[in-house]
């Protein structure tokens, strides 16, 4: 049905009236805009400074947990010190083993945190990505089988010889299987490393936890770790997943992940491209 | 630029903001205001009394958008009137 009102015309005192109504409109939506843009400036600069306080705090601890890991050391293998008593041995060990990984800790947020402002310098050499994972996995296989998980590693034909960052690769690549393993209660890891043409892939897929709709796009994302996910890992900082990105974007790849929801497991993928040197 | 050539600027751009290319569109009528380049901003305001022209500028959104459109040349004016003397001062930017 026509709308009646069509054909009447409208009075230049009306037209002129509902020009300056949305004149007025646009003016809110602008100085809106423009409240949120000053919030966003304001939020980027407190983000700047918090970040670089962190920084600072870390360097800080990280030179005090490793002068107290140095102490210990020497305690345990310096004979100047005397001999250690059978009972102060595990003791003197488990002090160094703690403040070690809290050195190692501090050292992955901080070069987490470089990679971040784009600060870091790779140091890019000729790496075999399976002799990489390989290693990794070596090194994993205790804290599956400590929780009673299966890690299994199947590897596609080919050669892995990329250009890359040898070291903060085996970082990523140790975040990813890492994550998969503490996100897991029961069932295991299978990963797979499998490479095409000028692609290298790596999938992580573990019968772990999920991942929420809510989740996926902040999951590589600094600070990106589920509302539950304290829960089932107390030491989770939420740098693990932001820090794998960091390193990939870096070599040209990219990551993504996969689940069907909650409690349906997860599958945590990086993609290299195939660069020599 | 003269500080009335920045104060032309200024106002078009913040009409811009709200009413889009209208603005250059409706600045280009206003006898005395020249577009030199709408994309990078540069305009010169001239024939004669240049304080005049920024009246006519004003008027020109006025007439269109209403007051609340006055309010908008104001702001935007604001920053530069420092640099006026009084007998510099378009009248519409007092």
């Amino acid at each position: 049905m026509a709308d009646s009102n069509a054909n009447i015309p409208i009075s230049s005192e009306e037209y002129k009236k509902v020009t300056e109504e949305l004149y007025k409109q646009n003016l809110e939506v602008v100085r809106l805009y423009k409240q949120v843009e000053d919030l966003n400036r304001e939020l980027e600069i407190a983000n700047e400074g918090q970040a670089n306080l962190l920084h600072i705090i870390n360097h800080q601890i990280k030179g005090y947990l490793a002068k107290a890991r140095n102490i210990f050391s020497e305690l345990l293998s310096e004979p100047s010190y005397g001999p250690v008593s059978l009972a102060a041995q595990p003791m003197l060990e488990e002090g160094f083993n703690s403040l070690t990984e809290g050195v190692d800790f501090v050292t992955d947020f901080l070069i987490a945190s470089n990679i971040e402002k784009g600060t870091f310098v790779y140091n890019m050499q000729s790496v075999d990505l399976k002799k990489l994972v390989t290693e990794v996995i070596e090194k994993e296989i205790e804290a599956a089988k400590e929780k009673g998980l299966s890690l299994d590693l199947r590897v596609a034909d080919g050669g892995y010889n990329i250009k890359g960052d040898a070291s903060q690769l085996g970082q990523a690549v140790k975040n990813l299987i890492d994550n998969s393993i503490r996100y897991t209660l029961k069932g295991g890891l299978i990963i797979n490393l499998s490479r095409t043409d000028n692609k290298i892939l790596l999938a992580v897929k573990d019968t772990g936890m999920g991942i929420s709709d809510e989740l996926k796009p902040k999951l590589f994302t600094k600070g990106g770790r589920g509302k539950d996910s304290l829960k089932v890992n107390v030491n989770s900082t939420g740098f693990g997943l932001s820090f794998v990105k960091g390193v990939v974007e870096a070599h040209q790849g990219r990551v993504w992940s996969d689940s069907a929801g909650p409690n349906q497991g997860s599958t945590f993928c990086m993609e290299l491209p195939v660069v020599l040197l | 630029m003269t500080t009335l050539d920045q104060i032309a600027n200024k106002i078009i751009k913040e009409q811009e903001l709200i009413i889009g290319p209208l603005a250059w569109q409706e600045a280009g009528k206003v006898n005395g205001v020249h577009i030199i380049d709408a994309k990078s901003g540069a305009v010169t305001v001239e024939n004669g009394d240049s304080r005049i022209v920024i009246d006519k500028l004003v008027s020109q959104y006025e007439r269109l958008f209403g007051r609340a459109s006055r309010e908008v040349c104001r702001e935007a004016a604001a920053p530069f009137l420092a640099n006026l003397t009084p007998a510099e001062m378009p009248l519409s930017l007092k």
